[in-house]
Formats: C-alpha cells, sequence, structure tokens
C-alpha cells in the first residue's frame, strides 16, 4: 500500500484533485442554490490550483488561488447576497433546448476525449522552461516575470487598457441617468 | 535573453495616440454633464488624423517585415495599410455619430472614447505576430463593441443586441483562445513565423492536437467575420446596435478581423493550406449563398445590410481562398472598397432614420428621388457598388476576388460568387425602385442631414467611384500590403 502511494503519489494527487476540479465544476451549473453554486466554484478553483502546483507553475497556482479563489470568489459572493435569491429559485434555469445541447455536449466531450487519447504516452514540452532562464533555474515567479515584461510587455499593457474599458463599459450601462 | 529594446515604443507612436486621445475624451466627458458631441466628435478626428499621419510617417516599413517588442508585433505593408483603412473607417463613423449621439441624448464623451479605443485595439491586432498579442488586442475590439452595441441602453433592442453579441462572442473568443492553447501545446510557439516552422513535425508529435487546435481557432475567427454557419448573431446585433455602431462593425471590425484571419492562415499555418482552403471553399460558399438569399426576404434595411455584410465576407474569402499574390492583394482592395460602400449605405440609413426605430423600412425610401434627388443618388451608387457593377469600387474588387479564385482552380466557388452577386441585385434594387419609381406618402420619413453626415456621405460616394474609375494607384496601395506567401 506504501509502496503504491510513493510509487503513483502524483498520478493519484492528480486523479483526484481533477476528479474534484469536474464534480464541482458540474456543481456549479446543475445546484439550484447559487450559494452552494459559489462554493462548488470555490472547489474548482482550489483544485486547479493544486493542478498547477503539481506541474510546477507555482505562480500561476498561487495567482488561482488569490485572485480566484479570493478576489473573485468575494465578488461572486457580494453580488448573490444582493440579487433577491427567492426569485431565482423559481426561474426555469435551462430552456427546451436541452435535448439537442446534451447530444452536442456528448458528441464535444466525446471528441476532445478521442483528441486525448491519441496523444503519445509522454507529454510534449518541458516542465524546466518554467523554471529556467537561459539554463539556468531561477524560479518560476521570476522566469514567468522576465517573459511577461520583456516579450509580453506590450500585450500585457493592452490588457490594462483591456480592464479600463470593462470599467466604462460597467459604468456606462449601469448607471441611471 | 531575447532582443528586447525599450526604444522601440517609438516605432508605435501612433497606437499610443489614439489610446491618449480615447483616454482623454473620457477625461472630458467626466467633467461637468460632459463634452458637446460635436466637440467630442471633433477631438476624435483630430485624434485619428493625428495618428493616420503618424502611421505614415513613424512606422518605416522596410521590404522586409520588422519584428519589434520581443517579436510580439510586427511593422510590415500589411499592418500599415490596414491601419489606415481602419483609421478611415474609424473616421466615417465619428461623422455619421454626431447627429445620432446628440439627439439621443446619450453621452458623447464616453461614446467617442469607446470608439477610439476599440479602433486601438483593432491597430495592436493587425500589427500582431503572435497568438497572444492577436489576441487580447482582439478582445479589446471585442469588448469595446459589446458596450457600443448598447450604448442606446433606453432601447429594447440596443440591449438585446449587446447581450446576444456579448455571449456569443465570449463564446467565439474562448473557442478561439482554445484552439490558440492547443496549437501551443503541440508545437510550443506563439509566434506566427515559428508556429509555422514548428508545424510540420509537431503534426506527426501532436497527432489530433493539431487539427483541433486550428479549426477551433478558425471558428473563433470565422465567427468575427460573421461567415455562415457563424453568423446567427449578425442580423440582430447589426439591427438593434445604434446604426454608426452598427456602420462600424460592419466596416472597421470586419476589417481588423479578416487582416488577422488573413494573416494567422498565411503566416501561421502555411503548412495546412491545403486543408484550410477545404474549410475556407466550403465557408465560402454557403456564406455567399445564406448571406444573399436570406436579404431576399428582408424589408428592414438594416436588416438587409446585415445580410448584405455576411454575402460579402463570403466574397472576401474568394481571395484568401485563393491563397495566391492576386488573391491577398484583391482581399486588401476590397476591404477598402467595402469600408466605403458599406459607411456609405449605413450614412443613409442614419439620414432617414428617427429615434424608435422609425424609418428603417425598405418602404421608407419611396419617392426619395422627388425629394432629395442628390441622396437618392449616392445611395444608388452605395447600392450598385454593394452589387458590384461598374463604375464603382465594388466592381474592381469582385472582379479581382473572383480573378484571384479562377485563376488558382477554384472556379466552382467563384461561379456561386458571380451567381448570388445576381441574386443580390434583386434585394438592393428594391430600395433603387422605391427611391425612382415610387411615391412618397404622408408617413414617409423627412431626410433629416446635417454637415457631418453630408460630408461622410461625399466622400463615400467620391472614394467608391475614384476606386471604381482609377483603381491603379490604390491596387499598387493594396499590393504593397502583400503577405509572404508559403
Amino acid at each position: 500500500m506504501i509502496e503504491l502511494l510513493t510509487q503513483h503519489g502524483e498520478a493519484i494527487l492528480f486523479y483526484a484533485f481533477a476528479l474534484a476540479a469536474v464534480v464541482s465544476a458540474v456543481g456549479v451549473i446543475s445546484l439550484r442554490n447559487p450559494m452552494y453554486c459559489a462554493l462548488s466554484l470555490l472547489v474548482t478553483f482550489l483544485a486547479v490550483a493544486a493542478l498547477f502546483l503539481m506541474r510546477h507553475a507555482e505562480l500561476l497556482g498561487m495567482v488561482q488561488l488569490f485572485v480566484y479563489g479570493g478576489g473573485i470568489m468575494v465578488l461572486f459572493l457580494f453580488v448573490i447576497m444582493l440579487v433577491n435569491l427567492h426569485r431565482l429559485r423559481e426561474v426555469r434555469l435551462f430552456n427546451e433546448q436541452v435535448p439537442i445541447a446534451l447530444v452536442l455536449g456528448v458528441l464535444l466531450v466525446a471528441l476532445f476525449g478521442w483528441v486525448f487519447l491519441s496523444l503519445p504516452a509522454s507529454a510534449p514540452g518541458d516542465s524546466t522552461a518554467l523554471v529556467s532562464l537561459d539554463g539556468e533555474v531561477v524560479g518560476n515567479a521570476k522566469a514567468v516575470a522576465w517573459v511577461l515584461y520583456t516579450e509580453y510587455l506590450l500585450p500585457f499593457e493592452i490588457a490594462s487598457i483591456f480592464l479600463l474599458v470593462a470599467m466604462i463599459g460597467a459604468v456606462v450601462l449601469g448607471r441611471r441617468d | 535573453m531575447p532582443a528586447f529594446d525599450l526604444r522601440e515604443f517609438l516605432l508605435l507612436a501612433p497606437e499610443i495616440l489614439l489610446a491618449i486621445g480615447g483616454l482623454a475624451l473620457l477625461l472630458a466627458g467626466s467633467v461637468g454633464r460632459g463634452v458637446p458631441g460635436r466637440v467630442a466628435a471633433s477631438l476624435s478626428l483630430f485624434f485619428l488624423v493625428a495618428t493616420a499621419l503618424l502611421v505614415l510617417t513613424v512606422e518605416e516599413v522596410g521590404p522586409e517585415p520588422r519584428l519589434i517588442l520581443g517579436s510580439s508585433f510586427v511593422l510590415d505593408g500589411f499592418a500599415r495599410f490596414f491601419k489606415l483603412v481602419i483609421l478611415a473607417g474609424t473616421a466615417l463613423t465619428v461623422l455619421i455619430s454626431v447627429r445620432f449621439v446628440d439627439d439621443g441624448a446619450y453621452r458623447a464623451g464616453e461614446y467617442h472614447a469607446l470608439l477610439l479605443l476599440a479602433t486601438t485595439g483593432m491597430m495592436f491586432m493587425v500589427g500582431g505576430f503572435n497568438l497572444v498579442s492577436i489576441w487580447i488586442a482582439l478582445e479589446l475590439m471585442a469588448l469595446s463593441s459589446y458596450i457600443l452595441a448598447g450604448y442606446f441602453k433606453r432601447e429594447t433592442r440596443s440591449n438585446e443586441a449587446a447581450l446576444k453579441y456579448f455571449v456569443l462572442g465570449a463564446l467565439s473568443s474562448a473557442i478561439l483562445l482554445y484552439g490558440a492553447s492547443l496549437l501551443y501545446g503541440a508545437t510550443g510557439e506563439l509566434r506566427l513565423d515559428l508556429l509555422a516552422a514548428a508545424l510540420p513535425e509537431a503534426m506527426v508529435t501532436g497527432r489530433l492536437l493539431v487539427p483541433t487546435g486550428w479549426l477551433m481557432l478558425s471558428v473563433g475567427l470565422l465567427f468575427k467575420v460573421a461567415a455562415v454557419p457563424f453568423h446567427v448573431w449578425t442580423p440582430d446585433v447589426y439591427v438593434g446596435a445604434p446604426t454608426p455602431v452598427t456602420a462600424y462593425l460592419a466596416a472597421a471590425s470586419k476589417t481588423a478581423s479578416f487582416a488577422i484571419l488573413v494573416r494567422i492562415f498565411v503566416q501561421g499555418l502555411p503548412t495546412l493550406l491545403p486543408d484550410w482552403q477545404i474549410v475556407i471553399a466550403a465557408v465560402a460558399s454557403v456564406t455567399m449563398i445564406w448571406g444573399n438569399l436570406a436579404a431576399l426576404t428582408q424589408t428592414n434595411v438594416k436588416r438587409m445590410l446585415a445580410y448584405s455584410s455576411i454575402a460579402h465576407a463570403g466574397y472576401v474569402l474568394l481571395g484568401l481562398l485563393a491563397a495566391s499574390v492576386i488573391g491577398l492583394w484583391s482581399v486588401a482592395f476590397y476591404l477598402l472598397a467595402y469600408t466605403f460602400i458599406t459607411l456609405g449605405a449605413f450614412a443613409m440609413v442614419v439620414v432617414l432614420e428617427r429615434r424608435e426605430y422609425a424609418g428603417e423600412e425598405v418602404s421608407d425610401y419611396a419617392g426619395l428621388a422627388r425629394r432629395a434627388p442628390w441622396l437618392a443618388a449616392a445611395m444608388l451608387v452605395f447600392l450598385l457598388a454593394l452589387t458590384g457593377i461598374p463604375p464603382t469600387g465594388g466592381f474592381v474588387g469582385k472582379v479581382y476576388l473572383f480573378a484571384a479564385a479562377v485563376e488558382a482552380g477554384w472556379t466552382w466557388v467563384a461561379v456561386i460568387g458571380v451567381l448570388t452577386s445576381a441574386i443580390s441585385l434583386y434585394y438592393y434594387f428594391s430600395i433603387a425602385v422605391q427611391m425612382y419609381l415610387k411615391e412618397s406618402t404622408r408617413d414617409t420619413p423627412e431626410p433629416l442631414g446635417s454637415p457631418a453626415l453630408t460630408a461622410a456621405i461625399a466622400t463615400c460616394v467620391v472614394a467608391t467611384l475614384v476606386l471604381g474609375l482609377f483603381p491603379g494607384p490604390f491596387i499598387e496601395f493594396a499590393q504593397a500590403a502583400g503577405l509572404p506567401l508559403p
């Protein structure tokens, strides 16, 4: 038993977190109480953060934890507390297109399953690239920061204009005048 | 350590100036009761012209494309051409927006700020050279467009347009991004040229990742250019959005989306050329057929123009399908002509339109030739150009697109193009029949122009005719926008 755990520890952890992520993601869209949906979403975020950590994307894992698990989650909870939950329970959440959506969804899952099964057993890609810079090991945060602030500096700045536009949009469309 | 030079930011002075312009308008709009529509429009026109001048002077374009800022952006003739076309389209949109925004009593500062920021996104899009920079610029454009589509927030149809556009647009962006991530997973490259170089090997090692990736990428891009079967959002969004915004989506937004579609396919996926040609041939055919057939039954001019814009996406795809030198520059030339034609046609809709979306029916054009002969003549020019009849830019553009497709051996698709153009004559000329052969009734709305609208319509008429009568210099201009072919 111990031998099994030490030998396949990583795989066992992976499947455990992956299962948690998928099950809780299904919960997000199928539970009736919005508060449960939000908590289910939190579990998804945490499980995905764990998956990032296992792949040595430490920075991404932490960002996932703080920004999504922390900040975005709080926003969701605010909104849920502000809207009238009693009315939401009586609203039909899905329309009559359920059968066709179900068929297409299953087809899509089958397609991605097929793509996944076609892949060679060893994942392509070099995981040391996540922590090294010019062959020198510097840690994940520094390696990401280097790429982000050199090669992707301008896209990074465009993202800030993007967020500004989102803010303008919320104000323009939401303001009462 | 990758080569990176901060001084290269100076080469992006046009885009930076335009973004500053957008922010300045935003600031001006937040002071007191906001800026009057005319002032905001003048300010944005000033920034657009200054940006165009900077594009012409600062961005040195050599014979070889120049990669800048860690190669996430590129300066080449292709980017420069489309930047100028987009700026022209935006300037015309600003002109036709003046009365509209004042009329509806919606705030002008934020409107023009969003317009400029969307245009900034488009300029970054056409200059983007890796999938991340293209995608984030695309999102900047898309998000601004969602808000602009819903800008008339007291109108239910505008709300509907914004919501539909947002939900479907977000979905398509997600599909595009997923496709890009699969290609990245298979090749480990985001830069278009390196992606192209890594593809042959990745097609073996990545197995199904590559086909799934590029198909999803295509779905996202074809959604943005409103090609069938990814067009379902177009009629409702075009009808519900404020008409100047509709014009902007049909002209500038479509041009920018086509530019990245061509760049990604030609520079990023040349290895897959035979594969994507089949997809493009199929999509182009159904787009031309369905766009024109659906337009036949429309009585609302905006909805008719929406289907017409879908059909035109099909014609432009012919140039990409040819994947030849002539094919690529005829795409560029057609999008240049199409920008003026579409903006002109939508400017005419603005002239007749009243609040509550009145004046949008084909019958509202009855007797226009008698009441406003010049406006009717202008509309006739746009209708001729949309059908593809000489002496207009629409004719020249279509001829070269069809010729490119035939030359590359895609005759059957070109034949569909010619046949559907003939069908389109029927619905475009239902408007002409109303204008010239029918009498106006008491309910027919009076045309209501303004100096800015007149200027926009005059510019579009002149440009449409000049492109048709003296296409030479513009074809040369478009030829300078060529991309290196595989």
